[in-house]
Parts: structure tokens; sequence; C-alpha cells
């Protein structure tokens, strides 16, 4: 079998018989199918409308693991749980200061039954709309505890400015109340500890390190020699949050309490709460992209470079020659952190690819050259050329299908370069942020420092970009064989 | 190989020595043209963006100036327009000196001096241990940090590939054989800094055999020589360990892909013909003629070591060149930036001198 018979189906045939090959193909396949999935269900600007939008994230628990990680090791985790009601519990009409206003009612009921606490309780309100400036918004919270009621656990007054009226505001972003550090919540409390309990602790030592107000809400204090200590409280809590607006036509879209827990979701979450499932999903298709795109280009222009370098010789010869041994003896990372350092973040993934590509070509162009002056020399060359064949056709019919087998596993090895470069850049600083890679995410976790704790925010990019070259690297190493037809026999 | 040096400095005679010092020559002057050519890279690069760096030295220059003559001036020696007067003439002295009153692209020459020289001005915010915030002498303290862990980390790869390359090769198909194949394969994809992490969290954080990423020295080292090397070797051990895991599997599979080639050459078969024994035909048969591409492997693994030292460094906070560019990016230090990009091209090119002038001692091709 010549490399000339061998057709895109019998070279399938040889990659699958290898286990390498096969191993590499089922990773590969289930990638695209991964960016597929990606593409139709996540929009392309990701990155800026969500990923680093931070109010989009404020309902979620902060570096916390993954929720099959609480399930299946650590049941005292106390699970994330975000309760939402789209129409109030209740709604009524009632005459207010000589005015009708119309005062919504949301209840929540929330079972707690964890040994640990909340990150924090968080009642966000969207979609307001206040037809009448002239009077204020009115927002409290009760709450009933097993163990007594606190009236007025949260009151504040909001006023709508003139031109607000009758619009609708807190849209996308939320009026969020957050218990974490709430100095309202914190006086309310220690008056029901006090009363109820007969222990009293300052509003400020309670919203302070020491206690904290997402703690108190589901806690009773205990007086452990001489300290006060808390103690989760679990049982049925019920928050009453009831809106007092303006007029009668006025309404609010949507209210969702947020008992902000220590596991969540697939992968847990990082620093700043983000979802890390969303973005390790979002890494697959940005993954192929760069390494295709970028070894495509680099082994278009090495083939090109190194089959006119090989077959007219002389004075181009010799320019692509030396400038590859220029361009091969250059250490690329350093140039790779200069060039996007100076490169406006957004433009920063560009310049990557096109640094590749201007100094990846050197290394194929010099062995693709040396295979075209070997077969430049065969007799059936020659004798196209007697017989008035252009030097075009000679190319083409003749030289290019016996190097692109080569050409072609050189680009799959390329592929595991290209990303492995933008991860390593990505993990100095030198990522483009608009665009979340699984590289950028492990630069976050050198940020801030979290190598010693968060496993689930270091493991899995990084297994992912170990996954992905590999794939390449296994399809790469069966193709060895179809590439070199000595080897082929011997495996 | 030692040896084999020394016996072919011996059997020389004159006209080989020409020659040989021809070749030397050729491969300096190639080697001196990819640098020159890095610098002007960088220096056109850097062309447009260089006003402001200049500039900041000229300022910087002209303040430390300024400042030293209203102190003498305190004196009663200058008035005010005095002053101002030598001021300006230092500064248009300055900006004649740096080229800036022509556009940059005539500037390259100077500026390529500048970058050779190392001549890049002041830190912000970072300073060298000495507490120095030169720019040139931030950067010379933190070369020998890179070099002692690259030259460990690269001699134990050298070391497992001549070892396990041969080996794997006479027993290809094995099941030895299978298994590095798939670890050189996973050892390629792997990235250093990424296992690093995950090193550092399971033997530092969770299993706590490794002292905490500190850099060369612990907080509070012990003072006693022998107790610093202690300290100094613990906190080597896990950033060279990632590494050669992390390397030498690439370095093992190509050691083996050329014995393998060599192993099947004719002139083999034939010193097995003759009844050579197994070790004699493996260390004067094969290995002879493994050693130079074994040798150009190892030019060329340089390189990419140089790279994952960079990010392997960051990781471990080790004091060398890569956490020293880590910690420039953060702090958007240009100056430093420049400095680090030209003296690691320059590290990789002196070593591939070495390693080239080696390889011509070992090929006798490359000598005739």
């Amino acid at each position: 079998m010549t490399l000339q018979a061998l057709t895109l189906r019998e070279a399938f045939h040889l990659l699958w018989r290898s286990w390498t090959g096969r191993a590499g193909i089922i990773i590969l396949g289930l990638m695209v199918v991964a960016s597929i999935y990606t593409l139709a269900t996540m929009p392309l600007d990701y990155g800026t409308r969500i990923w680093n939008n931070a109010d989009y994230w404020k309902d979620y628990p902060k570096m916390v693991p993954p929720d099959w990680y609480r399930v299946l090791f650590d049941r005292s985790l106390l699970p994330h749980t975000v309760m939402r009601l789209e129409t109030p519990t209740s709604s009524q009409v009632i005459s207010y200061a000589g005015s009708n206003v119309r005062v919504l009612t949301y209840v929540f009921t929330y079972t707690y039954d964890s040994p640990t606490y909340p990150q924090n309780v968080r009642l966000a309100i969207y979609g307001l709309e206040a037809h009448n400036p002239s009077l204020p918004v009115v927002l409290t919270i009760s709450l009933e505890r097993p163990d007594g009621r606190i009236d007025q656990l949260y009151f504040e007054i909001i006023r709508i400015p003139p031109q607000l009226a009758g619009q609708k505001i807190y849209i996308p972003t939320p009026k969020d109340v957050n218990a974490y550090g709430n100095q309202y919540m914190a006086s309310q409390l220690s008056n029901f500890y006090y009363m109820r309990y007969n222990v009293s602790i300052t509003p400020t030592d309670l919203a302070g390190f020491e206690y904290g107000v997402e703690k108190a809400i589901f806690a009773r204090p205990l007086q452990r020699g001489g300290n006060i200590v808390l103690e989760p409280l679990n049982g049925v809590y019920r928050f009453t949050v009831t809106i007092q607006l303006t007029s009668p036509q006025d309404s609010v879209d949507m209210v969702t309490l947020a008992v902000v827990g220590r596991a969540y979701g697939l992968m847990g979450t990082d620093f700043d709460g983000r979802d890390l499932a969303q973005a390790l999903l979002f890494g697959f298709p940005i993954a192929l992209a760069i390494g295709f795109v970028t070894s495509a280009i680099v082994s278009l222009i090495g083939m090109v470079l190194g089959v006119f370098s090989g077959y007219y010789g002389g004075i181009i010869d010799e320019i692509v020659q030396r400038t590859a041994d220029v361009l091969g003896n250059i250490p690329l990372l350093p140039l790779l952190i200069l060039f996007t350092f100076i490169t406006p973040t957004n433009l920063r993934l560009q310049i990557l690819i096109i640094t590749l590509i201007v100094f990846g070509w050197a290394g194929l162009a010099i062995i693709v050259r040396s295979m075209v002056l070997s077969i430049k020399s065969e007799q059936y060359v020659e004798a196209a050329r007697a017989l008035g064949a252009s030097n075009m056709r000679i190319i083409f019919r003749h030289i290019v299908p016996q190097v692109l087998p080569y050409v072609v596993a050189q680009m799959i090895f390329f592929v595991p370069t290209a990303i492995l470069t933008e991860a390593g850049l990505s993990l100095l600083g030198l990522g483009d942020p608009s665009i979340p890679t699984w590289g950028q995410i492990l630069s976050r976790v050198l940020d801030k420092g979290a190598v010693s704790i968060a496993w689930w925010w270091i493991l899995p990019p990084g297994l992912l970009i170990v996954i992905s070259a590999v794939a390449f690297v296994l399809i790469a190493l069966a193709l060895e064989p179809v590439v070199d037809p000595r080897l082929r026999r011997r495996i | 190989m030692v040896l084999d040096i020394y016996i072919a400095l011996c059997g020389y005679r004159y006209g080989d020595l020409l020659a040989l010092a021809r070749i030397l020559a050729i491969r300096a002057i190639t080697l001196t043209a990819t640098l020159i050519g890095i610098v002007l890279v960088t220096a056109i690069i850097l062309g447009p963006t260089s006003d402001k760096l200049l500039n900041a030295i000229v300022n910087e220059d002209v303040r430390a100036y300024s400042q030293a003559l209203r102190q003498r001036a305190a004196g009663g020696a200058l008035n005010q327009s005095e002053i101002d007067a030598l001021v300006a003439q230092y500064r248009d002295q300055l900006i004649r000196a740096y080229a800036l009153d022509r556009p940059w692209y005539e500037r390259i020459i100077p500026l390529a001096i500048t970058i050779l020289k190392l001549d890049l001005g002041r830190a912000g915010t970072i300073t060298s241990f000495t507490g120095s915030n030169d720019v040139r002498d931030i950067i010379l303290e933190r070369i020998p940090p890179t070099i002692m862990f690259l030259t460990t980390a690269t001699l134990i790869n050298i070391a497992l590939g001549l070892s396990l390359g041969p080996l794997l090769a006479f027993r290809r198909g094995g099941l030895l054989d299978r298994f590095f194949s798939i670890y050189s394969a996973i050892s390629y994809a792997l990235p250093a800094w990424w296992l690093g992490l995950m090193l550092i969290y399971i033997f530092v954080y969770r299993i706590p055999i490794f002292p905490p990423p500190t850099g060369l020295l612990s907080p509070n080292p012990p003072s006693d020589p022998l107790g610093r090397f202690l300290d100094m070797a613990s906190h080597a051990v896990l950033p060279i360990i990632t590494f050669v895991l992390a390397t030498s599997g690439v370095w093992i599979y190509i050691t083996r892909a050329i014995v393998v080639r060599i192993v099947e050459e004719d002139f083999v078969y034939v010193a097995k013909a003759k009844g050579l024994h197994d070790r004699v035909i493996m260390r004067s048969y094969i290995m002879r003629a493994a050693a130079p591409p074994i040798a150009t492997n190892a030019i060329l693994g340089l390189a990419g070591s140089l790279g994952g030292a960079i990010l392997t460094e960051t990781i471990f906070n080790w004091p060398g060149l890569g956490r020293l560019f880590y910690d420039a990016i953060g702090a958007q230090e240009l100056p430093l930036i420049l400095g680090l990009t030209y003296i690691t091209a320059l590290v990789y090119v002196v070593a591939r001198m070495i390693l080239e002038i080696l390889y011509i001692f070992l090929d006798p091709r490359v000598r005739y």
C-alpha cells in the first residue's frame, strides 16, 4: 500500500485499529460534542455578560465544593437554596397617608437542617414599578423562628426618584438585602436574644467576624464557660417579606430569597461565587478553536514554504531556511509574554495565535523541505517534467500529496502546543479576561492564594487541559505508523 | 562523554583544529545573529511604546538632578531661575542622549544598545533582595536560582533518558515499553505548572511532607551553612520532582526512538553476526551512533524546559527569572519584562552555544 493510495477512510481505519488512536478519537469526539452543546446553549459574549458580571453571581456561594461532594462525602455542609416567588403570597390594597397603596406579602418557608451555617441570606427584589413618587416604598422582613418571632428583622424605606416613577427599576440588577454584615438585623437579633434567652451580645459584635448575622439568624446563643457561643437551631424558618408600594397599579416582577449554602452545582464555585461548571463548559470550544486555528495555519504555512523552498531552491531556499534557523533558535515563551503584555487585553488571544504562527512554522518547513528534495529527484517527477508538466502541476499532483500525511500528523501534534501555551500565558495573568478559558480559571487560584484550599478549583480545569492535549498526542502517536510506512508493518 | 572530548582533542591535527575553529566561529555568528535579532525585534515592537519608557527614565533622572541642585541651592549658591535653566539644559541633554527628539524608528539602534546593556532604568515597586530598584540588579540576582533549578532538573532528565531509552528500545512492544509510551504521551500533555499546583495541594497542604512554597528558604531559615543548605534542598525537591515528572517522558521517548532507529541499522546486525557481546554492541556501536541525535535532542529540549521553568517557578515561588516574570506582570513593570525577555533569550542562546560545541565533539561528521 503506497501513501497515495491511502484514502481518508483507510487512514481512519488504521487509526481506529490502534488503541491510542481509538482513545484519542473518542476523547476528541466528546470534546466536539461538548463544544457544540456549549455554543448552542451559551451566549457568545458569555465572558463579558455573565462571567465577569459581579451582579450575576451574588446569589451564589463563594469558594464552595461541588454539591455531589456534599452528597457523597460531607453531609454536614449546608445545601444551597434559592427560593423564588413570581406572584406574591398575598396582595391587598390599603389606605395609607390619604392614598390607596398596594401591599405585597411574600412568604418563604425554609427548613434548616444542618450543622453548618449559610454563608449569607440574600433577599432580592426584581423589576419594581412604582407610580406615585410622593410616597416611599416600604420594605420589611419578619422572621418566624422555631423558638419565637422577630417582627421586624429588617426595615427599609426606599425612595423612588420622581424621574423613575412608572418605570420598571431594579432590573436586571435587583434591589437586594444581605444578612452578611447587616447592622439593622444585628440589632434586631441582639434584642431578640436578650428578650428570649437573656443573653446580651452587642449588635456590633453580632455583625462582626466572631458571630455573624447570617449565623445568628439560624442559631441560639449558649453560655459556655463565660463565653457566649452560637449553636445551630434546626427547624422551620418562615421569612415574611412585605413590600408596601405607592399605588394600586404598582407591581414587582419577582422576589427571591437565597440561603447561600456551602456546596454548589457540578463543579463548585470560585472566590467570587462564580459557577465553575459554566466556565469549564465554555472552555471547550475556546480550547478547540485556539488549537485548530493555530495549528491549521502553522501547518499550511510550514508546508507551503517547505515545498517552495525545496522545489525551487536557490535564493528562495536560502531565505526560507535561514529565517527558519533564526526562528527556531528563539525561546518562544518570553517573547509571547512580552507581546501579550504590551497588547490590550481584548486582543491578547489574537496576538497569541499570530505569534505562535509566526514562530511555529519553522520546524515543519525544514522537514518538509528535506522530504521535497528527495521526492523531487524521483524518476516520475523527472518524467512529468519531461512531458512538459508545469511546476504548479508537479507540486500539486506529485509533491503535495506525498508530504500531506506528514503535515497532517504534525498539525495534530501542534494542537496541544497551542492549547498549553494559551493556558500557560493565562496562568501568568496574560489571558483575555472577556473569554474565560481553563487557564484563566487556574490563574485566579494563584491570584487568590487558594492553592491550599480548593481542590475543586485546581483539579478540573487542569485535568481538562491535560485530557484534551493527551487526546491529540494519542492521535498523533497512532498516526505515526500511518504516515511513516516503514513503521506500519511493525505495529 | 568527557573522555570522548579528551580523546578527540588529543587526536587533532593542526588542520583539524583550524576547521574546528571555523565551525565554532560559524555557530557563534549564527547564535549572536539570533540574539541581535531578538533584541532588534524587541526594540522594533517596543519602538512606539518605548517613548513612555524612556520619558519615564528621563523624568526620573531630571527629578534626581533638580533635587540635587536644590540641595546645593539651599546654601545660596544658585537662584531659582538658574536652577530652572540648568534643569532644562540637563533635560535637553538627556533627550538628545536617548534620541527622544527623533522618531522611534531612528532610535532602534540606541534602543537595542540600551537593551543589550540591560540599561533599563528603575522598577517602580519591585526591588532586588539587596534593596536596589535598578532593573539590571533585580534581574541579575535572579539568574543563579533559575540555572540551579533548570540544570539539576535537566541533568536528571538526561540521566533518565539515557538509562531508560535504550532499555525500552531493546524491549519494544513489551509491558514496560507500553507503560512508558503512555507516560510519554501524558508527560507531553501535562503542564508542569498544573502538576505543581496539584502536588503542592497534596504534599504540602493535605499530607505535609514538603515545606510550603516560600521560595529558596523558609521564612526563618537556620543560620548554620548545613542547615541552610538542607532547608534550601527541601524547598527545591518538590519543584524539581514536578518538573522532571512533567518533562522526562518526552526525553525518554525521544531517546528510545533514536536508539530504535539505530538498532535496525545494518552495522548493528554485522556486529551481532561477528558474535560481539551485547554490552560491547550497546556501548561501541549503538550509543556511539546515538549520541549526536541525543545531544541535539538535549539542545532542543532546553528550549522547552526554559518555558516550563518560567511557569514552574511561578507556582513554587522559586525566586528565579520565571517568578520575576510573574511579579513583573502583576506590577505592570514594562522595563523589567523587557529585560527579562532579553535575558532569558540570552541564557537560552548561551546554553545552546555550549551544547553545539559539545555536539561537534560527539559527531565526527560535523568536523570534516
